[in-house]
């Protein structure tokens, strides 16, 4: 794998507005969208990605079978009040219940290229560059790829697979709407109204709605859009485990046991936090590239560079890297923050500690050196079928990373 | 080959996603506890033109409640008044009396359509402090700084809606169910930027 730069196309901004409703690529003036570089790899490296990805999605099923036979549902973050719900939406998938089947997440790789790709985390829930990923960089690769690498494809196939996987759900659902929700920012509703696209074009009937919009009914108990719609299943990118902590917390739980509401993604992704982490490990501490990660910081010892994350943190929110000094302890001077942190709002729900390691270098503050990549890639179902690539100026990837695309050359055929 | 898509999924997306962002157009409105809070900021004939015209939506609009418990129940101790005799007749449906949320103040911006001229909607403050025009949330304050002895505070503000709302009028009356509330989700770390990870 490749860091290359080149040009961007002239117009893109432009483009990729009109053609692609993209709307998001430079927030606050600050490049998100960076196409003045691309990511190459061969065929064979995106197939060690994807089958890297593959297995580590299985294993983080079995770490979530191991939690609800062992009854630590609530060691990942789970509230007291949900354990159970989560458990019964655990046993209804085990069981076949499509309308509990993952439907997607994005497992960050770090890789170099050397030796197996490394398990950062798994983001089960509410994903972020899910658009950037499946249509943006695909549009540069058909628009720019031919002048840059003729005959170039990409690890994509992310907008295709979402697709079958919401049409693998139309008979359960049985002609019920989907509502499909988020917090009523720019990114966030383009990123939900992409995923309703993606049902409609499955063939179910679809809503978009803000989160804060969504109104509940004392009386009957019901969620409601403010058309006054009852809200009967519900894909929220919103992420769960907050609304879970808010008002309607215990209402929503209430309405899924009753079947009066089918979440998306199902309730026992909540699992899937960074605690889970720990749980991989506990089964498979073999597992090629699975860090060592563990509940407790003195699982690990002096010297070692170990990363704190709030078990619910999201967008690198309160994670620290640091080396743990002969005492146990961090070393003060040691602890490394993300880029501009700001007051941290994760951590109340518990911490996941993992040992260190390092990620592909990219071009840090200024072209500076310290810069890094990090590689999601999609899983689809229970299968690997996309890549996309977040940069940061710092250690730590966050809400800022740049998005940069990717391309691989096809082995050649005999 | 591992993309195949065809253009036509593509284009969909694009589309589906331009009218969301227009969804997003926002537009920044002017709160105000009284006209003479609003008149340190604007020209007093157009505070007093938007104070009456948000009291005249809020006679008309607002929510109605069977009892004031009900009401009370949504908008707080203090928050409710009896709706008018004049439209109590009109409205009345069990023979009590009716009432209906408190005006915390109301709202202005320039509208579309509406060159350099206000318009006034109705503000309402729930329990919580939460303040709404009609359907769509607007702020939050403290409720002891909007009524203070049960008097309309002197109090100003400001907040961004999307555009398209601040055009609706608040609901008709009737049509809100007392039992049913907005604002329950989506508290958590509103920073104004993706939430996912």
């Amino acid at each position: 794998m490749q860091r290359i730069t080149h040009p961007p196309r002239p117009d893109w901004a432009r483009r990729v507005e009109t053609e692609l409703g993209f709307v998001f690529h430079s927030p606050d003036g600050t490049v998100y969208w960076d196409e003045t570089a691309h990511w190459a790899f061969s065929e064979a490296q995106i197939d060690q990605i994807e089958d890297a990805a593959t297995a580590f999605h299985a294993l983080a099923l079995r770490a979530a079978d191991r939690a609800v036979e062992q009854g630590r549902i609530g060691e990942l973050g789970v509230p007291g009040f949900a354990v159970a719900a989560v458990a019964e939406s655990w046993r209804r998938f085990r069981d076949g219940d499509m309308l509990e089947a993952p439907i997607y997440g994005r497992l960050d790789l770090a890789w170099t290229g050397e030796g197996p790709p490394a398990l950062l985390e798994y983001n089960a829930a509410t994903p972020t560059s899910l658009y950037e990923t499946s249509v943006v960089q695909w549009h540069w690769l058909e628009d720019a790829g031919p002048s840059i690498q003729p005959g170039a494809d990409q690890f994509n196939l992310l907008h295709e697979a979402l697709v079958e996987a919401w049409r693998a759900r139309g008979d359960a659902l049985a002609g019920r709407p989907v509502h499909f929700t988020a917090a009523d920012v720019a990114e966030d509703m383009a990123t939900a109204g992409y995923l309703q696209a993606i049902a409609t074009e499955a063939g179910l009937a679809t809503k978009l709605v803000a989160i804060n919009d969504i109104e509940f009914d004392e009386a009957d108990r019901r969620f409601f859009d403010p058309d006054g719609t009852p809200i009967e299943a519900l894909f929220s990118l919103y992420p769960p485990e907050w609304m879970l902590r808010e008002d309607w917390g215990a209402p929503l739980i209430e309405a899924i046991e009753a079947g009066r509401l089918v979440l998306f993604e199902p309730l026992w992704k909540q699992m899937l936090s960074k605690g889970i982490l720990a749980l991989m490990h506990e089964i498979a501490p073999d597992h090629p590239g699975l860090l060592k990660a563990a509940f407790q910081p003195t699982a690990f010892g002096p010297g070692e560079q170990v990363v704190a994350k709030p078990m619910a943190g999201r967008e690198g929110d309160g994670i620290e890297i640091v080396t743990l000094g002969p005492d146990g302890m961090p070393l003060p001077d040691s602890v490394v923050r993300q880029i501009g942190a700001g007051p941290r709002i994760a951590g109340d729900e518990g911490w996941v500690y993992q040992a260190f390691t390092p990620l592909a270098p990219a071009p840090g503050i200024n072209g500076g050196p310290a810069g890094h990549a990090v590689l999601g890639v999609w899983v689809i179902s229970d299968k690997a079928v996309a890549l996309g690539i977040r940069e940061d100026a710092g250690a730590i990837t966050g809400v800022a990373s740049r998005f940069v695309p990717h391309l691989f050359t096809p082995a050649a055929k005999d | 080959m591992r993309r195949s898509r065809a253009v036509t999924t593509l284009l969909l997306a694009g589309t589906a996603l331009t009218l969301a962002a227009c969804g997003e157009d926002k537009e920044e409105v002017k709160l105000y506890g009284t006209a003479q809070a609003c008149s340190a900021e604007l020209t007093p004939a157009d505070c007093a033109a938007a104070e009456a015209e948000a009291l005249a939506a809020h006679a008309e609009t607002a929510p109605r409640f069977e009892d004031i418990a009900a009401c009370e129940a949504d908008f707080g101790e203090g928050g409710c008044q009896p709706v008018p005799a004049e439209q109590q007749q009109q409205q009345a449906s069990s023979g009590g009396s009716m009432f209906m949320p408190a005006l915390a103040g109301f709202m202005m911006g320039r509208m579309m359509g509406n060159m350099g001229g206000y318009q006034g909607r109705p503000v309402y403050v729930d329990r919580g402090g939460y303040m709404y025009s009609g359907a769509d949330r607007v702020g939050q304050a403290r409720r002891e700084d909007v009524f203070r002895n049960g008097q309309r505070g002197n109090w100003a503000g400001s907040a961004n809606v999307a555009r398209s709302t601040v055009t609706n009028p608040v609901k008709p009356a009737g049509t809100v169910s007392p039992a049913r509330r907005s604002g329950g989700f989506g508290g958590t770390g509103a920073r104004g930027f993706s939430v996912g990870g």
